[in-house]
């Protein structure tokens, strides 16, 4: 059981299969959509997102609370910032 | 509280669809990331600001030819069209496109040729004013 299953997902978002600028994009949506403090779970297969996600959470304040990889995919929570 | 938004200004100088990917993917990415970009159209960039010019844009040269196998194969990826990227961009609302005024006269485009998109038709000396402006915001 990985351990990103302890956290309350309030938003799942499923990018797997899409690379730049789409899980960007669609990670971008999600956080609009969701309130402060509320976690947003985003599964994605682009390497690419590692980088970038830490990127986006930095440019826009948010924290990244989970990382992990299961079989080529990988699974991100986000917390969306006060 | 004040909070300093971060700004990128993009000049789109190239009408072929080469070159037009990485302006829309950094625009729609940097939008998406909260900053605002500021995108100046000119020269054969402007070909692309016209009423379908998003979708005919072209591979250069000689490889035009390979252009639909091109496309078929970012279609295959995943990867999003012009058209599609610049809805994205709109989506954000951190997206300022203007299309350059010289390059208007030179090229014989006209107002109406243009999609409406396209934010304000300026010069060079106004796109500096806006593209080094750094925005503030209070938020509460």
């Amino acid at each position: 059981m990985a351990n990103n299953e302890a956290y309350h997902i309030d938003l799942e978002v499923d990018v797997r299969n899409y690379s730049c600028p789409v899980p960007v994009f669609k990670l971008n949506q999600a956080i609009d959509k969701v309130k402060a403090g509320q976690n947003v779970k985003v599964l994605a297969t682009d390497p690419g997102t590692k980088k970038d996600f830490e990127a986006w959470t930095k440019l826009k304040g948010h924290k990244l609370l989970h990382f992990s990889e299961e079989k080529g995919v990988f699974i991100y929570i986000i917390q969306k910032a006060e | 509280m004040v909070d300093e938004k971060k700004s990128m200004a993009i000049i789109a100088h190239s009408g072929t669809m080469d070159k037009l990917f990485p302006v829309f993917m950094l625009a729609s990415t940097a939008a998406s990331s909260g900053v605002q970009v500021r995108i100046f159209f000119t020269f054969w960039g402007l070909n692309a600001l016209k009423k379908g010019g998003l979708e005919k844009a072209k591979l250069p040269g000689l490889m035009r030819i390979g252009t639909g196998m091109m496309k078929g194969k970012m279609k295959k990826a995943n990867v999003p069209s012009l058209t599609e990227m610049l809805k994205m961009c709109r989506e954000t609302g951190n997206v300022t496109i203007y299309a350059c005024s010289t390059s208007m006269e030179l090229m014989d485009v006209k107002k109406e040729d243009l999609i409406p998109e396209v934010d304000d038709i300026v010069g060079a000396a106004t796109f500096t004013e806006i593209a080094s402006l750094q925005f503030t915001y209070s938020s509460d």
